[in-house]
């Protein structure tokens, strides 16, 4: 069987400890890229304005309303003004939500690959379909 | 000694030494989660090590993350 394996042992980081890769500059440059990409570039108008450690604040605007995106980490709201569209707003946050999701989980495969392959000797590394990153190394 | 080392974007890492006994899988890989902490990367949770092998009735429904088969 090719899993069976003399030792194992698993580790797990939670979403939380993972979102903290999503630093404030990162979400600003990544999330400014999504807005205007959302929903076949329903957005024609994105704004940015940072909250001084408190996260990223982006105003969009749309044809009809103006949409306001509190951005902390991976966590994301979205409000808007009395002509915005309530499924627009939950959409937008959920779509967003995810994206952050997987991005802070890219980086942690980044940062742990990088830490393996500084610290040992990487002989093969795969992409599986599942998007797990299989390292074969010399401990 | 050689291992394999899964990494998953939803924050597992799972470690897989193929050689060497029991023993001295458990201490590679304890010694591996020690550098990696060491190197920023704070895990919330880590299993003991223990030894994997599957039943013979298991092999043909076992599926694992790592197998790109």
């Amino acid at each position: 069987m090719p899993c069976d394996a003399i030792a194992t042992a698993r580790a797990r980081v939670e979403s939380e400890r993972l979102a903290e890769l999503l630093t404030d500059e990162l979400v600003s440059v990544v999330a400014h890229q999504f807005l205007k990409l959302f929903n076949n570039k329903q957005f024609h108008t994105v704004t940015d304005q940072k909250a001084f450690g408190e996260g990223v604040i982006f105003k969009v605007m749309d044809d009809d309303a103006t949409y306001t995106v509190s951005i902390y980490r991976a966590k994301v709201k979205v409000t808007g003004d009395y002509n915005a569209d309530g499924d627009t707003c939950r959409a937008l946050a959920e779509s967003m939500t995810g994206f952050l999701t997987k991005t802070a989980g890219l980086l942690f495969q980044r940062k742990v690959s990088q830490v393996v392959s500084n610290r040992f000797q990487v002989t093969n590394a795969q992409q599986a379909p599942n998007g797990a990153l299989v390292l074969s190394v010399e401990i | 000694m050689k291992a394999r080392i899964v990494i998953l974007p939803d924050g597992n890492v799972s470690v897989f030494v193929d050689e060497g006994t029991l023993e001295t899988g458990r201490d590679a890989i304890e010694r591996l989660f020690v550098k990696l902490s060491a190197s920023g990367i704070k895990f919330d949770a880590v299993s003991a090590v223990e030894q994997h092998k599957h039943a013979e009735a298991e092999e043909k429904e076992h599926r694992h993350v790592h197998q790109t088969n």
